[in-house]
């Protein structure tokens, strides 16, 4: 629970530029290892927390006292309760916050904000109400991990494409791999906020997260198994594909195992979360609280793209309109040679144009996809493995 | 301008080329103007970051023989951590909530 200044009684929260714990009446400042919470049971296993229900997704958002949760983290619903007080595990160790909140905000404008296509509302919305700093239960594991695959690819042979099968069979050890332990959290996401740096970890006191949201680790020792497992296989795939030159390469069949080694880590992992909705969806965007990396893709303006896409169609098609009526030599029909050439090389560019930007844009489109609520927080994770 | 009946199809697909470099050039412009605020997968760590030594390939063949395929498993398929037992964190075991109210 939250400790109280010694000067002043206010309470104290955690401020990143400072890493220390300030007092919001007068200012006072405490090193969080300084400060002594007498609430804290001696050496306890657990330690006390609030936590609260979303009613529209069902997460469970857990605070200080510091902090009363005015919508979930998570989905960015309002209809959010207080549920209970709460014992948790301790965890070994956490990851304070580094980056503000401002420097948070910052981040997010630097990487998407220029883009003329966010819809204004979306911006307007970047506010620090509405970032929220969270901690994440991640396991940190050393494992053994062994998997063999069969693979198949195409090469040419002289005009022909054959497919060939391929063979890898390789053992690795990983070490400080990060599992996130909320099954809140969608695994494609998560893994994209790495890395953390573990050096600048910290032993856990409870007195880092005053003014922060946490969760914590609802995984089983199966559930952390399988997570670790299809990591260390994506992980595993992407060095294994680097090795066959072919081409369409894929792992066609694959056997898979892995040992986790005593005593994985329970840590705390700082995330903060831009919620908002936009035309009835839910997007999320994280900042890592560590380093600042973005992961998220924000929501167009469907009407502004459509019009820029008209203007910009009629006028590539009145700049080809006046160079070809200049190539013409009388009538419609009667293209010259030259002007016949240069019809041949800009159907190839539009063409490919349009191909290579409509699959770049529906590429773009799962990825926001994963940035909705649906995605990107699903409450039961599908552990493929 | 001849638009008679003999020239109207070479005149169809000559417009229709037309708007289509028109509308295939447009698309690519925006596509390369929202790809640049596209965030997701600028980034992710590799085997390297979390490996000191990498993989261990214990097989690696390049066109193996169709065949080849049912044996390969038969090779590679035994689990060689069976029998290794670890021990399990308590957070791990079960979902711990003491309600203390």
């Amino acid at each position: 629970m939250a400790v109280l200044c010694s000067g002043c009684s206010g309470k104290l929260i955690f401020n990143p530029a400072s890493q220390m714990l300030e007092c919001v009446v007068c200012g006072n400042r405490y090193s969080p290892e300084d400060v002594e919470d007498k609430s804290a049971k001696l050496n306890s296993k657990y330690y006390s927390t609030r936590v609260y229900t979303c009613d529209h997704c069902g997460a469970e958002v857990i605070t200080s006292d510091t902090e009363a949760s005015t919508f979930c983290v998570y989905c960015g619903n309002p209809a959010i309760a207080f549920s209970r007080i709460s014992e948790e595990y301790r965890p070994d160790g956490l990851i304070p916050f580094k980056i503000t909140k401002e420097e948070a905000i910052k981040c997010i404008n630097m990487r998407f904000l220029k883009n003329p296509f966010v819809p204004k509302e979306v911006k307007d919305m970047l506010t620090p109400d509405n970032i929220r700093g969270i901690y994440i239960p991640y396991w940190i594991v050393n494992a053994n991990y062994t998997e063999a695959d069969i693979l198949s690819g195409e090469v040419k042979r002289g005009k022909m494409s054959v497919k060939l099968w391929y063979s890898r069979a390789g053992n690795v050890e990983l070490n400080n791999l990060p599992i996130d332990g909320s099954r809140i959290l969608n695994d494609t996401v998560s893994s994209k906020l790495e890395p953390f740096y573990l050096d600048e970890a910290k032993e856990f006191d409870e007195d880092y997260l005053n003014g922060f949201y946490s969760n914590t680790s609802d995984l089983t020792y199966i559930d952390l198994k399988n997570s670790a497992a299809q990591r260390c296989h994506k992980l595993f795939e992407e060095d294994v594909l680097k090795t066959i030159k072919a081409r369409k390469v894929k792992i066609e069949d694959s056997i898979r195992w892995i040992d986790i080694m005593d005593d994985p880590l329970y840590m705390m992992l700082p995330v903060w979360f831009f919620t908002f909705r936009y035309e009835g969806k839910p997007y999320t965007i994280m900042v890592t609280g560590q380093s600042g990396k973005v992961v998220g893709t924000f929501p167009w303006n469907i009407k502004k793209i459509t019009w820029v896409g008209i203007v910009l169609s009629v006028l590539f098609m009145a700049l080809t309109a006046y160079f070809f009526i200049g190539m013409y030599n009388g009538s419609l029909g009667a293209l010259t040679p030259v002007s016949t050439y240069i019809t041949g090389i800009l159907m190839v560019i539009g063409i490919s144009g349009l191909i290579s930007g409509w699959a770049g844009l529906n590429k773009i489109r799962v990825n926001l996809k994963l940035t909705q609520e649906e995605g990107m927080f699903k409450f039961v994770k599908r552990r493929q493995a | 301008m001849n638009i008679g009946s003999d020239m109207l199809i070479p005149n169809i697909i000559f417009l229709s080329i037309w708007a289509l470099t028109g509308i295939g050039m447009a698309i690519f412009i925006i596509y390369k103007i929202i790809n640049k605020y596209n965030n997701f997968g600028d980034s992710t760590c590799t085997i390297d970051e979390y490996s000191k030594y990498g993989i261990n390939y214990t097989s690696v063949e390049d066109a193996m023989p169709f065949v080849e395929r049912s044996y390969f498993f038969s090779r590679y398929g035994e689990n060689p951590y069976e029998g290794v037992t670890r021990s399990i964190p308590e957070p791990l075991t079960k979902r711990k909530e003491n309600d203390a109210l």
